[in-house]
């Protein structure tokens, strides 16, 4: 969401819409997650009423979007792809073959056996 | 040599050495005659290794790398730079590779059938060092990290050994200890800025959690 969003993007590599909007919710995330354990906390704890109780279980429901762990998605540095990325370079399948096979991913090699 | 060719010339050598040759072939005689330097000639054989007395092992150094010469060189490298420190040394032990693979389709998705297989094999080498003093120990590991060499990895386990009596030990540098660690201690606690008697409900409630809420998960009233 835009007023998640920082005026001046820390980015480095591939830029588009998606990896920015990737990068927002991995901040987002990152801020409010401290907000989420405690309600996590108030709702696990039975020592506590269940008016309480209840209240932190809709309010951790009513937070954004993007305070959510599984808002964030592994994307592609050289082209923002966000499917089949490996995981050691970060890098999508085709972008991966291409730097392999130009000598810039060290140790990697054509194998066969 | 080129001057052995000529006779009046060798005549000439013969007769008085350092008058007449030049640089160079002053150069090229001190090769013939004499040995390198012992430090020199060590390079070109076998590192040399300290006795370990007891077999205590002390520090466990993992080299990596992708190429073999790389990995290699730097272990002898290590091999020697501890015998020069005088630490016994066991290895360097060739460990498993890691190897990694990755099938990549070579085209796009419809072209599934033709793919392409990538590798990446780490080498490693174990480089063990036995009963050494633990700040020789240090010195051996500070002086590789400064030479590290390109495309290789450094991992160390160190360990040290205590006498019988560690709890006596651990109580008289107590005071120390605490001593060191009173400016961290001191900042313990709770901020007094932070600290409310709010109920948990009146937490709840405060403005921090309601901030930043979904899209439509605010109730319409009237």
């Amino acid at each position: 969401m835009s007023h998640f969003r920082a005026k001046i993007q820390d980015l480095g590599g591939f830029i588009n819409p998606r990896v920015v909007r990737d990068h927002t919710k991995r901040k987002v995330f990152a801020q409010f997650e401290p907000d989420r354990q405690a309600l996590r906390y108030v709702i696990h704890n039975t020592s506590l009423p269940q008016r309480v109780r209840a209240q932190a279980q809709l309010q951790l429901a009513s937070m954004h979007a993007y305070t959510r762990s599984t808002q964030v998605k592994n994307r592609c540095v050289a082209g923002g792809v966000p499917r089949s990325v490996i995981r050691a370079f970060r890098l999508g399948r085709f972008q991966f073959r291409m730097q392999a096979l130009a000598g810039e991913l060290p140790g990697v090699r054509k194998a066969s056996w | 040599m080129v001057w052995f060719m000529n006779t009046t010339q060798v005549y000439i050598i013969s007769n008085d050495m350092h008058s007449h040759m030049n640089r160079k072939e002053r150069l090229d005689s001190i090769n013939s005659k004499a040995r390198l330097p012992r430090s020199v000639q060590a390079v070109y054989l076998r590192p040399l290794r300290r006795k370990a007395e007891y077999g205590l092992p002390v520090c466990d150094l993992q080299l990596r790398s992708y190429s073999v010469r790389n990995v290699e060189f730097f272990a002898d490298f290590a091999v020697r730079a501890a015998y020069y420190l005088k630490l016994p040394v066991s290895g360097p032990v060739p460990l498993p590779r890691i190897v990694e693979r990755w099938t990549m389709p070579r085209s796009n998705f419809v072209h599934k059938k033709s793919q392409e297989n990538f590798e990446r094999i780490t080498l490693r080498r174990l480089i063990q060092i036995k009963d050494g003093n633990p700040q020789v120990v240090q010195a051996w590991l500070a002086f590789l990290r400064k030479h590290a060499f390109y495309g290789v990895g450094m991992k160390a386990n160190v360990w040290e050994h205590e006498g019988l009596d560690v709890a006596e030990s651990m109580d008289s540098t107590l005071p120390d200890v605490e001593k060191t660690l009173e400016p961290y201690l001191s900042q313990f606690g709770q901020r007094e800025d932070t600290r409310s008697h709010d109920s948990i409900s009146d937490i709840l409630d405060n403005e921090r959690f309601v901030a930043y809420r979904g899209p439509l998960t605010t109730v319409r009233r009237g």
